[in-house]
């Protein structure tokens, strides 16, 4: 179909995204050249791990939720251990928080890398995917792949495996990694930040479409730096709170066409993920990541999600160089982990996952058996904001043929890399036009 | 015997790795398998084959490094009847696989294990002969165990990565 779509009826319809993890689709209708539903479809497997959860011991949470991504399973360990110790009273020792933190850049630097350039990147030079794009640009992908290892080998040196860690547990960790397991790390790192450095001229030379997204952004801000292991919420509307207020803020509520809950903040559509923290901590970015956004062209906030792609490769020089800094300054620990003992009570935690704020709360009988669970990742809490971009976006552009409009939509959706075996089980794209 | 989650890569060494989720459901399949090869070859030979479990496919590209010989082993969604037992040919000399990703199954951010053998392709990567064993599963539901159909397929994969060991 060729020209614009500013009359009569019609369907946008990509049966299955590509290039996200997971399945899902989405459904847009347009009538008369005005859009009149957006609905992103989504079922939703945390919703059964809550349910499971119930009745297990205090401890087994950052095991049993990190199995919900292949991804980020240390934001679900992380978030996971947080809330236990919460509701047991434990702070952990600022050693265990550190190697937390170099255990959490680990998932960024993996995650991030294949984000930015196996799946992003394809779309911005014109490729169907990473395997086409590696036939012409086949520097980038090794480059992208020597940058996920580096995160992958600190994962499984902290971790005990660089997918799905073994080594977390609340309170710490099972075992201390040695000096030497750490400082073999280091060259390799050093190498990918240099690598992630000279990407950003690369990635920051697209031609981005023109938008610009008004959500309010929620992100953790920490006294530690940029956030990742720990912080408060923060928001673009100037509030700050403790995570034990994200139930006051957020409501999760059942939509008609989504087996997935949409979450709103104080009532509306919010947006969580490198946009947010980026532009609600762009103060806390190391040096050297704070020289590549300005390199990248970008100032200290950024609402254009295609843009994502530059504000991702920042963390990723950000997270190279805290792992870095983290491994130099390392002086071991004490102990592994402290002591948690079992008691009833109510807690919260949040970090923020490569993909933003991950929030989970358990409710505690005196044994320390699980009551009640919740679990909000961030592919969720976007939902909505996901639909009202692209409302805005296929309102504005009705101009461009079906089949361009239609990779568009499915480009804008990839820029928030969802994570739809965290917030869904299926999605497809399925855009109507009437 | 007891595999390890990870085995450190022995370049110009022959790879059996058996990729999937234990608590999956029939995602389980490929590690099953794969134990079931390294007890086998424990007892009978041949030696100089190293065994790996895996549930991350874009480990590959590492895992694939310096082979000569590698024998993926996984559970397949092709619409065929669970437990059919499939053998294809995907080295430097074999055919290209369809990654399935336009179809949604390629699995982690559309780079499962077919994307990345022929990513592996692309980047001239690729070990001169990869088996790709794939079993077709009924279900991948967290915490099942193995469907009915898939149990006795089991046997027969270990059989058929063997007789390629052994050829």
């Amino acid at each position: 179909m060729t020209g614009g779509m500013t009359s009569g009826s019609h369907v946008l319809s990509v049966e299955l995204l590509a290039r996200v993890e997971g399945e899902g689709g989405m459904h847009v209708h347009v009538q008369d050249g005005e859009v009149r539903d957006v609905h992103l479809r989504i079922f939703e497997p945390p919703r059964f791990f809550e349910a499971f959860l119930r009745g297990r011991a205090y401890t087994e949470p950052p095991d049993i939720t990190a199995r919900i991504c292949g991804i980020c399973p240390v934001a679900y360990q992380m978030s996971a251990c947080l809330a236990i110790e919460d509701a047991c009273g434990v702070t952990v020792p600022e050693e265990i928080r550190l190697l937390r933190r170099l255990l959490y850049c680990g998932e960024w630097i993996e995650s991030h890398a294949l984000h930015i350039f196996m799946l992003h990147a394809p779309d911005l030079l014109g490729y169907d995917g990473a395997i086409e794009m590696a036939r012409d640009h086949r520097e980038l992908v090794e480059s992208a792949l020597r940058m996920k290892r580096a995160g992958n080998d600190l994962m499984a040196a902290v971790g005990g495996r660089s997918v799905h860690p073994v080594n977390v547990r609340v309170g710490g960790f099972h075992r201390l990694p040695t000096h030497a397991e750490l400082a073999v790390l280091r060259p390799q790192l050093v190498a990918a930040r240099e690598e992630a450095i000279a990407a950003v001229p690369v990635v920051s030379d697209f031609a981005f479409p023109d938008f610009e997204q008004p959500h309010l952004y929620l992100s953790l801000t920490s006294e530690h730096g940029y956030p990742l292991e720990s912080g408060s919420l923060s928001t673009t509307a100037g509030l700050t709170a403790p995570v034990r207020d994200f139930g006051s803020h957020v409501v999760e509520q059942h939509v008609a066409h989504s087996n997935a809950l949409h979450s709103t903040f104080d009532g509306q559509p919010y947006v969580v993920g490198p946009l947010a923290r980026y532009s609600l901590n762009y103060a806390s970015l190391a040096p050297l990541a704070r020289e590549a956004a300005e390199a990248g062209g970008l100032g200290p906030t950024c609402r254009n999600p295609f843009r994502s792609i530059i504000v991702r490769t920042v963390e990723l020089i950000h997270a190279l160089d805290e792992a870095i800094r983290l491994i130099d300054g390392w002086q071991g620990a004490l102990v592994a982990a402290v002591p948690v003992a079992a008691r009833a009570g109510e807690g919260h935690g949040a970090t923020e996952a490569p993909r933003g704020l991950l929030y989970h709360r358990y409710r505690f009988d005196d044994d320390g058996t699980i009551l009640t669970a919740q679990i909000v990742p961030p592919t969720s809490q976007n939902q909505a904001a996901i639909e009202a971009d692209l409302r805005a976006f296929v309102q504005a552009n009705l101009h461009l043929s079906h089949g361009e409009l239609t990779h568009q939509c499915e480009v804008a959706i990839r820029t928030y890399d969802p994570c739809i075996s965290c917030a869904t089980h299926f999605l497809d794209l399925d855009v109507e036009r009437r | 015997m007891t595999v390890p989650p990870f085995w450190p890569p022995r370049p110009g060494s022959t790879l059996v790795v058996g990729f999937g989720a234990v608590d999956r459901g029939d995602d389980a399949v490929g590690p099953v398998v794969a134990r079931l090869v390294s007890d086998e070859l424990a007892a009978h030979g041949p030696t100089g084959v190293q065994v790996i479990v895996h549930d991350d496919p874009t480990a590959l590209l590492d895992l694939i490094e310096g082979r000569d010989l590698v024998v993926v082993v996984d559970a397949v969604h092709s619409g065929s009847p669970p437990g059919t037992l499939t053998v294809r040919e995907a080295g430097r000399e074999g055919r290209a696989l369809t990654t399935g990703a336009d179809r949604g199954w390629a699995g982690t951010h559309g780079l499962g294990l077919a994307a990345m053998i022929e990513l592996a392709r692309s980047l001239d990567r690729l070990p001169d002969r990869v088996v790709v064993v794939g079993v077709e599963a009924a279900g991948f539901e967290h915490g099942r165990a193995l469907s009915a159909p898939v149990v006795p397929a089991v046997a027969v994969a270990a059989g058929t990565i063997l007789d390629i060991l052994r050829a």
